[in-house]
């Protein structure tokens, strides 16, 4: 499963942060863990509980990725009051680390999220230069070809010696040109 | 460096492997009175950066999977 795939359910509803007042909402208030310590201490404790052991290796076996595992749980953290935005990011790649314990002594085989899913792929700005370069190539080689000033020397030349093909008017009542 | 879409995730992980650096044995003081070194080896270790601790901590956690993988 890639990120880029992943619909986005837990999308705020337009106009959402207004239906509630300024302060009623967790992360509107002061966090409950400040540090960085208090919250590796946190999620410590969370993770090592039997009940999310189980369902961890139950989501990694259906091939959801770590990185996304991580980020869902610090911003839970987040939506929670836990801690600040800045503390998740810190405690991001322990997160990470833990999952990848949890995974590993399960005896799962996970996503780590660490390989490009676009790898092996052709990208499309690159395919998209090449269809200039070639498009371009094939207009210059046309331009060759068929040369604007060659073109108009031609038709001018076959306008001359039309002109001279053309017989003089012999009768006497004739216009002469 | 790819983000593969708006996951910082990946991108912070990285940027914490650079930062670990190497571990560092704090070895004991003998005595209560003793002139403590905690203090200096913890300025050598830097480990009034938050990010320094997380390094710490996940090296930590790394070498147990380390252990793991390695019996399996």
């Amino acid at each position: 499963m890639t990120e880029l795939n992943q619909p986005l359910l837990d999308a705020p509803i337009a106009g959402q942060h207004m239906v509630s007042e300024l302060g009623g909402r967790p992360w509107q208030q002061a966090p409950q863990y400040t540090t960085v310590d208090e919250a590796i201490e946190y999620y410590l404790d969370r993770m090592s509980s039997e009940e999310f052991t189980e369902q961890l290796v139950d989501v990694l076996e259906m091939d959801v990725p770590v990185t996304t595992l991580a980020n869902t749980i610090q911003m839970a953290g987040v939506m929670d009051g836990k801690h600040s935005i800045d503390v998740g990011m810190l405690v991001m790649p322990l997160l990470m680390e833990m999952i990848m314990l949890v995974g590993d002594m399960a005896d799962v085989k996970y996503d780590s999220g660490m390989e490009n899913p676009n790898k092996g792929k052709t990208r499309d700005t690159l395919l998209e230069s090449i269809r200039t370069k070639l498009q371009r190539e094939i207009e210059a080689k046309e331009g060759l070809l068929f040369d604007e000033d060659e073109l108009e020397s031609d038709t001018t030349e076959e306008m001359k010696e039309q002109e001279e093909s053309m017989e003089e008017p012999k009768g006497l009542m004739a216009r002469r040109v | 460096m790819p983000s593969f879409g708006n996951n910082p995730a990946l991108t912070l992980y990285r940027n914490l492997q650079v930062e670990k650096g190497e571990d560092t044995d704090v070895k004991a003081t003998r005595g209560l009175l003793a002139r403590g070194q905690a203090n200096q080896v913890r300025k050598e270790m830097d480990v009034q950066q938050p990010s320094v601790r997380v390094a710490k901590h996940m090296s930590i956690i790394r070498r147990k999977r380390d252990e793991i993988n390695d019996r399996a």
